[in-house]
């Protein structure tokens, strides 16, 4: 069967309300060509958004109002500054903030993945993040009688992805890490997966993730800029400068032309 | 020559950093100070990344957590989860973490700010709480103002003292080196310039500044340098 599809099939199966857990870390292989074309979409809306250290993607898609949930351990721009949709956002009470520690998220999308109720591990167990958290619940374990959080686990409606390459069957190759594992856990635990590349090529052999648990692949090359892809391209520090000041001066239509801009450089590249 | 406030805090850590094997650095001033204890101090200072960049060598502040010169100067470039599960099987038990405030028992907000009942959002922490909750020894790097250094964090995103009964936590300022203990807050060591009135004055908790409190020897003129070739843009000093 050949999953890859355009980014109009892709945009046609993005429904209002689904929890759309996003690939990659922090300022790195953000899956940025998919978020855009999703943000055009006005009917859109009341997403909740799930990753392991979120930034602009997230910004991006609670500047247009689509998103009513955010879970993550971070939000912002590291050097280049904050995310101040996803600030005015959750400060005005518009998007409601579920607290998590990276590691949290991570387990609970490596439970999601192996289709299990929680992992437990002793993060976040003195931590405020914990206390009314619909995905964490502080257990004693059954063979010391220690103190643990059990981590909920967590299974996206669709994932979003950016990835080097693809094949026709859906196989995926990310060619080194950060995230690799966790997006490969992401792709496990969402019914539906998701993965814009660089290059589409004949067979993948030995898979980051395979086929089995794909649904779209929509070549898109340079879609995850001006976020890095390791090794290839180093995070675009110009783009996000000028992201950080659009941000700030809530200036959206800048903010996604900064982006388009950025896509659209690294693909000449 | 004239140092900046961040600056002092970055040496001051690296300084501390001299007689660490492992460090788990998070982002801002303690990535700074490894790679500046790395190459002054520690040249076998094993730094570590949440991401998984384990025993890297960057050649200066990462643009974040994430930055690709964390992997591409890593002795072993693995993923977030074999980072966190490091700290999980306390392999690597000391860290190095900031914030927005920390308090008297060493728990760190890096959430929100409560400024008289409206909420001032910030990014988040990232894996500090994983940092915290995990580790065995911490430092905490901190600009030293009555706002950062409080009796009472408003909100507890990374925990301090109540994570394990031999918990060690150093609080690292522009005035100095303090310990964070049950018997509150006391100076271990002060910048030569730091008055034991003014650093008293500038934290909201009261601080414990004894006469054996040992004095920084000054910083150098290498030490200003270096700092200033590795934060190439000014980052993390103000």
């Amino acid at each position: 069967m050949n999953k890859i599809i355009s980014l109009d099939e892709f945009s046609r199966q993005v429904k209002e309300g689904v929890k759309v857990g996003i690939g990659g870390f922090d300022l790195h292989r953000k899956p940025l060509a998919l978020v855009l074309e999703l943000s055009e979409n006005a009917q859109l809306r009341n997403l909740e958004l799930f990753g392991i250290s979120l930034a602009l993607e997230a910004d991006i898609l609670i500047g247009s109002g689509q998103a009513k949930r955010i879970i993550s351990s971070y939000t912002g721009l590291e050097n280049f500054g904050q995310c101040y949709f996803f600030r005015e956002g959750v400060e005005e009470r518009r998007v409601e903030p579920i607290e998590m520690s990276t590691y949290a998220t991570i387990l609970s999308l490596q439970a999601g993945a192996l289709g299990i109720e929680y992992l437990p591990s002793k993060t976040m167990l003195h931590s405020d993040m914990a206390k009314n958290n619909p995905l964490v619940k502080i257990i004693e374990s059954e063979f010391t009688g220690e103190k643990l959080s059990a981590i909920r686990a967590y299974n996206p409606d669709i994932a979003l992805i950016h990835a080097q390459e693809a094949d026709e069957e859906g196989n995926v190759r990310i060619t080194s890490p950060p995230a690799t594992k966790v997006d490969e856990y992401l792709a496990r635990a969402s019914k539906k997966t998701f993965v814009s590349v660089e290059r589409i090529i004949d067979k993948i052999e030995n898979p980051t993730i395979s086929g089995l648990y794909t649904t779209g692949i929509i070549l898109l090359p340079g879609g995850s800029a001006p976020t890095s892809l390791y090794p290839q391209h180093d995070i675009d520090a110009i783009a996000m400068k000028l992201y950080g000041q659009g941000s700030k001066g809530r200036d959206l239509k800048y903010c996604k032309e900064v982006i388009r801009n950025a896509i659209e450089r690294r693909r000449k590249d | 020559m004239q140092l900046k406030e961040g600056e002092k805090i970055s040496i001051i850590g690296a300084r501390q950093l001299a007689g660490e094997d492992y460090f788990f650095a998070g982002h801002g001033f303690p990535v700074l100070s490894a790679i500046l204890a790395k190459r002054l101090y520690n040249p076998n200072l094993k730094i570590c990344f949440e991401s998984g960049a384990i025993y890297s060598n960057p050649e200066r502040l990462p643009h974040s957590v994430s930055d690709i010169i964390n992997y591409s100067s890593s002795q072993f470039p693995l993923d977030l989860p074999e980072a966190f599960a490091m700290l999980e099987r306390g392999e690597v038990d000391v860290v190095g973490l900031s914030g927005a405030q920390v308090d008297t028992m060493g728990n760190i907000n890096s959430t929100l700010i409560n400024i008289e009942g409206k909420i001032k959002r910030l990014p988040g922490s990232g894996g500090a709480c994983d940092f915290a909750s995990l580790s065995r020894k911490e430092y905490i790097f901190m600009f030293h103002e009555p706002r950062r250094l409080v009796e009472k964090v408003d909100y507890i995103t990374s925990p301090g003292l109540q994570t394990r009964p031999d918990k060690k936590i150093k609080l690292i300022t522009n005035y100095g080196v303090f310990k964070i203990g049950e018997r509150g807050v006391e100076a271990l060591i002060l910048a030569s310039d730091a008055e034991p009135e003014k650093v008293k004055n500038s934290a909201s908790f009261n601080l414990d500044i004894r006469g054996d409190a040992k004095r920084l020897e000054d910083f150098t003129t290498e030490e200003i340098n270096l700092l200033r070739k590795l934060d190439v843009w000014g980052i993390v000093h103000r």
